[in-house]
């Protein structure tokens, strides 16, 4: 689950999960939520994702920043997300599959773009046998 | 309210002991009214940025600061090239995020009449909104043009005047871009995004001079009289710029970890001015500085296009002549004195304005008698501002002033305030047209979102570190 929380100039959500990988998918969900409603988004095609992060951190960060970059470039929108997350001796890495489809400005109805997932205030933390951290996007 | 202490006209001080790792102690700029209105959360912020190394005089924050992340926005701090770090995070996301303003021989009661028609072809003709593309073609070799040669590859290829580059700061082309500093990713954002408005508070403004504070240096400008319709154009580097900051965030953690560099908050992430790390990074924010120029100049051509269509008359008769533009999210390297010694420093400015002072060599000959113009954006329902630099800025903050008005509110709660059909009406029924792609943004950034921008620029006048020329009020928006 998410929940969008006060910050002047931009975005900022507290996203928890039971699991890592719960807590890198509700993250995706909170952020393209920002720019669509993901009830508009139906899934048709899919898209796999391959990324490191020196630490889980930047994983969350590079994961984030990898939708950014393929709803920019792809010119998709995705509301469905699944990820693997894996250990890989002192770095991380994350297999991942998101589904979506073309963006149809009709259809979809943008909101507000994301230009960037920044690190601020981001704390990955074990709360109650599961995960919590907050997400600041700079809008 | 913070234990700030005044030591002069809409100066004050916070002492170095705020924070136990602040280096210099933190100064704002801003009436008794402003100050009472910045989050606390902005004063910790402009304390972090004190504690870096290297950093000169005093952290600054200006009547617009604001809570960013790592560092305020409306802040501007310079570093020593000796023992100096620069920070992604002190340029922010939106690279060279600028304004330009371009004068009109078009009144009021000309444009009225057909404001709707205006607003409309804007609208149409410069795309804007999310993820919105050009109607350019580039290749990669000519995007790396675009990053060597900024406003200049523009104007070469027909977009806007040779006479357009003398009025841009550092000419719309800033030495030392290198393209192959930057990625790929950031050039496959980049490359169909050139030409392009973007979201959020970037806006494409018809206004109409509302007041002229100054006559002597508005006319200088092109500013003439009350009721005169100018053009403010503000935007930035799009995904180009945000992907380059992203990069380099990550090539900058790893350098905190290397140099040891000890940080409050991550999101101030540094290297030592003189690494590789830095090097590379300024090499790769020089060349969004230097789309962002050429993106602020196509969108030009298409303005001047777009009001010769509108009003069926030729360029020479509608004037459309570039006044200024400049750039409000940059690091850039300045000579300044410290402590009475003339010394390089690498001045941060994040949502701050250069303001350089009559006299100054950085700034277009007709301008030399009044110093620089400064542009300040309203948004939507508010005022905008030109001003000029002033020797005062050079001496106490390194020839820089605010960039706008400043968010009071967050997004979320102007979001659960108000609809962007209200905030449309609101607006239209004191006679302005809008238009907008997302009727989100027009919530969120409802005027009532901001600080009082007359009482910012009267924090800056009073300050003595800009002074005002003259007030614009928006007749026609439009926006991402």
């Amino acid at each position: 689950m998410y929940e969008f929380l006060d910050h002047t100039a931009d975005v900022l959500y507290r996203v928890r999960g039971s699991t890592i990988e719960e807590l890198f998918e509700k993250a995706a969900e909170a952020m393209i939520s920002v720019m669509v409603d993901l009830d508009k988004v139906e899934v048709k095609n899919s898209v796999e994702v391959e990324l490191k992060g020196s630490d889980l951190k930047e994983l969350l960060h590079n994961w984030l920043s990898e939708l950014l970059f393929l709803v920019e470039t792809q010119e998709m929108v995705f509301s469905k997300f699944a990820v693997k997350v894996i250990k890989d001796g002192e770095k991380y890495l994350l297999k991942g599959k998101v589904w979506g489809e073309k963006i149809n400005p009709e259809k979809h109805q943008f909101k507000t773009e994301v230009k960037a997932v920044t690190y601020h205030m981001m704390e990955i933390e074990s709360v109650n046998g599961g995960y919590e951290t907050k997400v600041l996007l700079d809008i | 309210m913070i234990n700030a202490k005044e030591i002069g006209r809409a100066i004050w001080e916070i002492p170095k002991g705020y924070k136990s790792c602040m280096r210099v102690p933190l100064r704002v700029y801003a009436t008794n009214e402003i100050i009472n209105k910045i989050e606390k959360g902005a004063f910790t912020q402009g304390a972090n940025v004190a504690c870096l190394p290297g950093i000169q005089k005093y952290s600054i924050m200006l009547p617009d600061a604001h809570f960013g992340y790592g560092f305020p926005i409306g802040g501007v701090a310079a570093f020593s090239l000796e023992d100096g770090v620069i920070s992604p995070g002190g340029v922010g996301y939106d690279i060279n995020c600028g304004v330009r303003l371009m004068t009109t021989t078009l009144r009021e009661e000309d444009v009225k009449p057909k404001l709707k028609e205006l607003v409309d072809t804007l609208f149409r003709n410069i795309p804007s909104g999310v993820g919105s593309r050009g109607k350019l073609r580039i290749s990669e070799s000519e995007l790396d043009d675009v990053a060597i040669n900024g406003a200049t590859w523009a104007v070469e290829r027909g977009f806007g005047r040779e006479e357009d580059l003398e009025h841009i700061e550092e000419k719309g082309m800033m030495d030392g871009a290198d393209p192959s500093k930057v990625s790929r990713r950031a050039k496959e954002r980049g490359r169909p995004q050139l030409g392009t408005l973007g979201s959020g508070n970037h806006f494409l403004e018809v206004q109409r001079v509302d007041k002229i504070f100054d006559p002597n240096t508005a006319s200088k400008m092109g500013i003439l009289e009350e009721g005169q319709i100018l053009v403010m154009i503000h935007t930035g580097s799009r995904g180009f710029g945000h992907q380059i900051c992203d990069d380099y965030i990550n090539v900058l953690r790893s350098a905190v970890r290397k140099y040891g560099i000890k940080l409050p908050d991550e999101q101030l992430v540094s290297a030592p001015l003189g690494s590789k790390e830095a090097e590379d990074y300024i090499a790769a924010m020089y060349s969004a500085v230097n789309y962002a120029f050429c993106n602020r100049q196509v969108i030009t051509h298409w303005v001047r296009e777009s009001f010769q269509s509108v009003f069926r008359a030729d360029e020479d008769e509608l004037g459309l002549k570039l006044v200024y533009d400049v750039a409000h999210n940059i690091a850039k390297f300045e000579e300044h004195k410290v402590n009475g010694e003339k010394m390089e420093v690498c001045v941060h400015r994040k949502g701050a304005t250069r303001s350089f002072p009559p006299g100054s060599k950085h700034i277009p000959k007709e301008y030399r008698e009044i110093g620089q113009p400064v542009l300040i954006p309203g948004d939507m329902g508010t005022a905008s501002y030109v001003l000029v630099g002033t020797k005062k800025a050079m001496e106490e903050t390194f020839g820089s002033t605010c960039h706008g008005a400043g968010r009071v509110l967050s997004r979320a709660r102007a979001k659960r305030m108000y609809r962007g059909q209200q905030v449309k009406s609101f607006l239209e029924s004191k006679g302005e047209v809008i238009r907008a792609a997302s009727p989100v943004v027009l919530a969120e950034e409802v005027p009532d979102a901001y600080k009082d921008v007359d009482e910012v620029v009267r924090s800056v006048d009073l300050a003595g570190i800009s002074r005002k020329v003259a007030r614009m009020t928006p007749l026609g928006v439009a926006k991402g």
